[in-house]
C-alpha cells in the first residue's frame, strides 16, 4: 500500500531518518555483524587475543552436552509457559466475552500483571513458592512432594514457568477479549439458530475465527519465553539448580559475561538471532497472506 | 441475546472471580507479607489477614534499597525511553509513508529488520558498544587509514574517538529507543489516513513541515497515548541491559535494585522488607497501565495490525 | 480573468495513460463539468489542474500564466473533495482559515472572511464545532466554505456530492449552482453522475478511455452525441442503442429482428449496406396503434409506472440482445404480456457507426 500523495523534498526524508538510523546501525546492525564475527573467532578470557576459527565455535556447540541441555530446558520452557499463558488467557477471555455488565472492571482486575516486571514477578512467586515460607509450598507439601525449588530442577522449572506465565497471562487476555469481541454476534446467533450448542458454537465458529489472533499471540508468546524470561530466571534461578532452568538467553549471558567466553556467546547469538529473523519472516508473510484475504 | 440463562450467568461471574482472585493473590500475599514484623511474616504459615507494619517495611525497603534514587534512575529511563522512541519513530514513519527518495526501502528495510530482534540476543557487541560508541567509526577510521594529522617527524597519528556511555542516562536509553515497532505502528496508522488530506493541506499551502506539526502529531494523539503508556512499561521493566551496563549503584534501576532485597539462604528471612519493596517498584507502571487502561488495549491491539 | 486552458494535456502512471492528451479552455465563470465512467480520467485530469499530479506532457495555464511547474498553493486554485478532507481535529473556523492563517493574513481579516462565507453557506452556528460533530451536507458545506474564503481565481470539485444521500444530494447540486451564479468563479467540477451534469453545466466535457468523447452544452450532447458512447452516457433512462443495417435502398434502417424503419431524407448511395447502431431516446419513442409497417413491434418485459411518467422495458421480436426501453407521459393501460406497437420520428434517429461508435450525420447525408 502507498501513499498517491507525496511531498517533494531533496534532503528532509533523510534528515527525518537520520536518529531513527544512526541508533539502528550503531545499536542494531553493528552489533549484529559483530556477533557474526566474533563467532568466527577464538578470543582468550581477557580479550587480549583472538585468532579466526572458522565454525569451530558452532561445532563445538553443536557437540556441547551443555548446549544441548540448555535447547531442551529452552523447549520445555516456551512450551509449558506458553500453552500455560495462552490457556488462561483464552479462558478468561472467553468468559469475560459474556459478561454484559462489568466486563470493563474484569479487564481492570486482570490487566495489571502485564505491568509487572518479569524480575519483580520472580520475586512475588519465589517467595509463595519458598520451601520454607511460601503458601503454595505449604500447600504442595501438604500432598506429600518435598518440594523445593532451590534444591530440585523440576520444582524450579515449574516456578519459573510459573512466574512468566503468569505475567502474560494479561497480555493474552486483552488480544483474545479483543478478538472475541471483532466476532459479529450474529454468527454466533445464527449458529445458535442452526441449533449448535455452545460448546460446539465454541469449537466450530469462535475458535476458527480467533485463529489469526492465536497465532499471533503464539509467536509473541514464543518470542517472549526465548528472551524476557531473561528476568525471571536471573532473579530467581540464576539458571539453577545445576542448570536446570539455563535457558538459551541465559546460557548466552553467563558464558558472555560470567563465562567471558565470548566466541561462545557470539555464536549463540547468531543462534539466536537466525531463529527470531526466522519466525520474524514467518509471521511477517502469515499476516500478509492474511491482508490479501481480508 | 444468546444464552441468557441465569445459570450460566452466575457460573461465568463466578469462574471470572475466581480468575480474578488467582490472578491477583501472588500480589495479595505479597502485600500482607510487607505488612506484618519479620516474626509474623516467617512464621508457617504466614497469616492472611494483613498486619499494621506497611510503614516500618517500606521505610526499611526504602532505605536499605536506596529506592528514592533507583526509582529516579527508572523514571528517567523509562520516561527517556518513552520520549525518545516516539520521537524518532514518528519521524522515520513521516519520511517513509509521504517521500519517495532513492534508497527509502533501504532504510524500510534496515528498520524493518529490528523489528524483533531484542537486545538479549545480541548483548556482548552491544555492551562493547556502549563502552565506546564510536567503535564502528573508529574501525572506518582504520580500514580507510585517514591519517588525521601527520606530526613534522612524519609519524602518523591515528585518531580514534572514545564515547563511554556505561554507568550513564544516555547507555540506559539510547540502545532500547531504536526499535521498529513504534515505526510500524505509526507507518500503519499513516496508510489509513486519507490522502485528501494532505492534498487539502498542501493546497491550502503547507509544506511537509507544516502539515507533520499541524495535523498529522495532533491526529496522532490516541496512537502517542498508547504507545506511550506500552513504551513506559517496557522501559520500567527492563532488567538485562540494566543489569550489563549499571555498576555505579548511583546508576541502578529499581528493577535490578529490588532484587538484591531479597534475603539470600545466608541473611535473616526478612521477605517483609523484600516484598515491600517489590511492591514499591510495581506501583508506578500497574499505575500507568490501570489508570490509562483504554489508550494502553486500544495501542496492544493496535500492534497486531 | 480567470481562463483556465489546457492543451494537449496527458497523463500515465507507469505504462498506463491515464489522460492522452486533452484540449479545453475554460472560459472564465464557466462552469465546466467533467464527466465520465469510473477510470475515465476524469479525476486525473482535475488533479492535473490542481497541480497534485504533474503532467506528463502539454500544457496547463491559469488566468494566461503557465502553471506547468507552479505548486498547487500557487495556482490560485481551491479544491472540494469527495470526502471533504476536513482536518478531523480542528474546529470548523479553524479548517476554513487553515489556509489563510499559512498565508499570514492579519487575524481581523481571517475572522472577516470566515464569518463572510459562512454566512453564505449558512453555517455561521457551526464555527465552533468539530466535523465529527457535523452531518454530511454540513460538512460539505465547510468544504465549500473551506474554499470560497481564499477566494480563488478557480475552484475544483472532486466528486464533492457522491457521499451524501440521494435527497441531499440534489439539494446541494441546486446550491452549488446557485453559489456558482453569485461568486462567478470559474469553475471545473468532476462527477460520474450525468444528471448532475446535465444540470450543472454551462459546458460539459465527456471523457471516456483518457479521452475528451465530446466538450458541449448539455443540450449539445443531448441532441447530437458525437458517438454510441455519449449517446448512452447522457440521458436517464439512456439511449436505445440497438444493432442494425442500413436498408438496401439507402431509405431506411433495419433493427436487429427484422423491423425495417424507413427514412424521410434518404442517405447517401453507398451506404447501403452498412452496420450501424440505432439510437432512439426512450422519451421519443411514441405509441403507434395504426399497426403500421413502419412501427417497433415490442414485446413488454416489465412496466414501471413513476406516476408521472410510465417506463416501459420491451424487447424486439427474435432477439435477445435488443432491449427497447420506451418512457411515456401518459400511463396507457398495458399489462405486462402484451405486445406493444411504438415509432419515432426520423428526426429523433441517431445513426453511429457499427465499429467506430461515431454519428452518422443524417442531415449532412441528405
Amino acid at each position: 500500500m502507498l501513499k498517491r500523495v507525496l511531498f517533494r523534498n531533496r534532503w528532509l526524508p533523510y534528515a527525518l531518518l537520520f536518529p531513527q538510523l544512526l541508533i539502528t546501525l550503531f545499536f542494531f546492525i553493528w552489533p549484529a555483524s559483530q556477533a557474526l564475527v566474533q563467532s568466527f573467532y577464538a578470543t582468550d578470557p581477557f580479550g587480549l587475543s583472538s585468532r579466526f576459527v572458522g565454525f569451530a565455535e558452532y561445532t563445538r556447540l553443536l557437540a556441547d552436552p551443555l548446549y544441548h541441555n540448555a535447547v531442551l530446558r529452552t523447549l520445555v520452557f516456551t512450551f509449558f509457559t506458553t500453552s500455560l499463558a495462552l490457556a488462561a488467557g483464552l479462558f478468561l477471555a472467553v468468559y469475560a466475552d459474556r459478561v454484559i455488565r462489568g466486563q470493563n472492571t474484569y479487564r481492570t482486575l486482570l490487566i495489571w500483571p502485564y505491568a509487572v516486571a518479569p524480575a519483580v514477578a520472580g520475586v512475588l512467586w519465589l517467595f509463595l513458592f519458598h520451601p520454607t515460607y511460601g503458601a503454595l509450598a505449604l500447600v504442595i507439601r501438604q500432598t506429600g512432594v518435598n518440594w523445593n525449588p532451590l534444591l530440585n530442577g523440576t520444582h524450579a522449572m515449574t516456578l519459573v514457568i510459573v512466574a512468566s506465565a503468569w505475567k502474560q497471562v494479561s497480555y493474552n487476555f486483552v488480544f483474545f477479549l479483543a478478538g472475541l469481541q471483532a466476532i459479529p454476534r450474529s454468527l454466533i446467533e445464527a449458529a445458535a439458530i442452526d441449533g449448535a450448542s455452545t460448546f460446539r458454537r465454541f469449537w466450530t465458529i469462535v475458535f476458527p475465527l480467533l485463529s489469526p489472533t492465536l497465532f499471533f499471540l503464539i509467536v509473541i508468546n514464543v518470542v517472549y519465553s526465548f528472551f524476557e524470561t531473561f528476568g525471571v530466571i536471573h532473579a530467581v534461578t540464576r539458571g539453577g539448580p545445576g542448570g536446570a532452568t539455563t535457558i538459551l538467553v541465559y546460557k548466552v549471558y553467563a558464558d558472555g559475561f560470567v563465562g567471558l567466553d565470548i566466541g561462545s556467546s557470539a555464536a549463540q547469538s547468531v543462534i539466536l538471532m537466525a531463529l527470531v529473523i526466522g519466525l520474524t519472516m514467518f509471521q511477517f508473510r502469515y499476516l500478509e497472506r492474511r491482508v490479501q484475504y481480508n | 441475546m444468546v444464552d441468557r440463562s441465569r445459570t450460566l450467568r452466575i457460573t461465568t461471574h463466578v469462574l471470572l472471580v475466581l480468575g480474578v482472585l488467582v490472578i491477583g493473590f501472588p500480589i495479595y500475599y505479597a502485600f500482607v507479607a510487607a505488612t506484618l514484623p519479620l516474626e509474623l511474616a516467617t512464621r508457617v504459615p504466614m497469616p492472611l489477614v494483613p498486619g499494621d507494619h506497611l510503614m516500618d517495611n517500606v521505610e526499611q525497603a526504602w532505605r536499605r534499597g536506596d529506592l528514592g534514587l533507583q526509582l529516579f534512575n527508572s523514571i528517567v529511563m523509562a520516561l527517556g525511553i518513552t520520549a525518545g522512541k516516539i520521537a524518532i519513530s514518528i519521524i522515520s514513519a513521516f519520511a517513509i509513508v509521504y517521500f519517495r527518495f532513492p534508497g527509502r526501502m533501504l532504510a524500510f528495510w534496515i528498520i524493518f529488520v529490528t523489528l524483533m530482534l531484542p537486545v538479549e540476543v545480541r548483548i556482548v557487541p552491544t555492551y562493547e558498544m556502549a563502552v565506546n560508541v564510536f567503535t564502528p567509526v573508529n574501525r572506518l577510521l582504520e580500514v580507510l587509514s585517514v591519517p588525521v594529522a601527520i606530526d613534522p617527524l612524519g609519524y602518523t597519528i591515528s585518531m580514534r574517538l572514545q564515547w563511554n556511555i556505561l554507568d550513564s542516562y544516555f547507555g540506559l536509553t539510547l540502545p532500547l529507543i531504536a526499535s521498529a515497532t513504534a515505526t510500524f505502528l505509526f507507518r500503519q496508522f499513516f496508510l489509513t489516513i486519507p490522502d485528501q488530506l494532505a492534498e487539502a493541506a498542501k493546497i491550502d499551502g503547507a509544506g511537509p513541515l507544516r502539515f507533520f506539526w499541524d495535523v498529522l502529531l495532533p491526529m496522532s494523539r490516541t496512537n502517542i497515548a498508547a504507545l506511550a503508556v506500552i513504551l513506559f512499561v517496557y522501559g520500567w521493566n527492563q532488567y538485562l541491559w540494566p543489569l550489563l551496563i549499571t555498576t555505579d549503584r548511583e546508576m541502578m534501576t529499581a528493577v535490578i535494585g529490588i532484587t538484591r532485597l531479597m534475603p539470600s539462604p545466608d541473611d535473616a528471612p526478612e521477605w517483609n522488607v523484600a516484598m515491600a519493596g517489590a511492591l514499591i517498584v510495581l506501583i508506578p507502571p500497574v499505575i500507568v497501565v490501570v489508570l490509562l487502561q483504554r489508550w494502553f488495549v486500544k495501542g496492544l491491539v493496535e500492534e497486531e495490525k | 480573468m480567470a481562463e483556465v486552458r489546457l492543451d494537449r494535456v496527458r497523463k500515465s502512471f507507469g505504462s498506463f495513460e491515464a489522460v492522452k492528451g486533452v484540449d479545453v479552455t475554460i472560459g472564465d465563470s464557466e462552469f465546466l463539468v467533467v464527466v465520465g465512467p469510473s477510470g475515465c480520467g476524469k479525476s486525473t485530469l482535475l488533479r492535473l489542474i490542481a497541480g497534485l499530479e504533474e503532467l506528463s506532457g502539454g500544457d496547463i495555464t491559469i488566468s494566461g500564466r503557465l502553471v506547468n511547474d507552479v505548486e498547487p498553493k500557487d495556482r490560485d486554485i481551491a479544491m472540494v473533495f469527495q470526502n471533504y478532507a476536513l482536518y478531523p481535529h480542528m474546529t470548523v473556523f479553524d479548517n476554513m482559515a487553515y489556509g489563510l492563517k499559512i498565508r499570514r493574513l492579519p487575524k481581523a481579516e481571517i475572522r472577516e472572511r470566515v464569518g463572510r462565507a459562512a454566512a453564505i453557506l449558512q453555517i455561521e452556528s457551526l464555527l465552533e464545532r468539530q466535523p465529527r460533530q457535523l452531518s454530511g451536507g454540513q460538512r460539505q458545506r465547510v468544504a465549500m466554505g473551506r474554499a470560497i474564503v481564499r477566494n480563488p481565481s478557480v475552484f475544483l470539485f472532486d466528486e464533492p456530492l457522491s457521499n451524501l444521500d440521494a435527497k441531499l444530494r440534489v439539494e446541494m447540486r441546486v446550491e452549488i449552482r446557485k453559489l456558482h451564479n453569485t461568486l462567478k468563479t470559474t469553475s471545473v467540477y468532476v462527477t460520474h453522475d450525468q444528471v448532475e451534469a446535465m444540470t450543472l453545466a454551462d459546458r460539459i466535457v465527456i471523457m471516456n478511455g483518457g479521452i475528451a468523447e465530446q466538450i458541449g452544452t448539455p443540450l449539445d450532447l443531448y441532441e447530437r452525441p458525437s458517438s454510441a458512447f455519449v449517446a448512452g452516457f447522457i440521458g436517464s433512462p439512456p439511449m436505445n442503442l440497438v444493432e442494425g443495417e442500413i436498408g438496401q435502398g439507402a431509405k431506411s434502417v433495419v433493427l436487429a429482428g427484422g423491423t425495417e424503419l424507413s427514412l424521410n431524407s434518404p442517405l447517401p448511395q453507398g451506404w447501403g449496406g452498412r452496420s450501424v447502431t440505432v439510437g432512439i431516446r426512450p422519451e421519443r419513442l411514441r405509441l403507434d396503434d395504426s399497426k403500421a409497417d413502419l412501427a417497433i413491434s415490442l414485446g413488454v418485459e416489465l412496466i414501471e409506472r413513476h406516476g408521472a411518467d410510465t417506463v416501459i422495458h420491451g424487447v424486439l421480436p427474435n432477439r435477445e440482445r435488443g432491449e427497447v426501453i420506451v418512457r411515456l407521459n401518459e400511463t396507457p393501460t398495458i399489462a405486462q404480456t402484451d405486445r406493444l406497437n411504438v415509432k419515432a420520428r426520423t428526426a429523433d434517429i441517431h445513426l453511429f457507426d457499427a465499429e467506430t461508435g461515431k454519428r452518422l450525420e443524417l442531415e449532412k447525408a441528405a
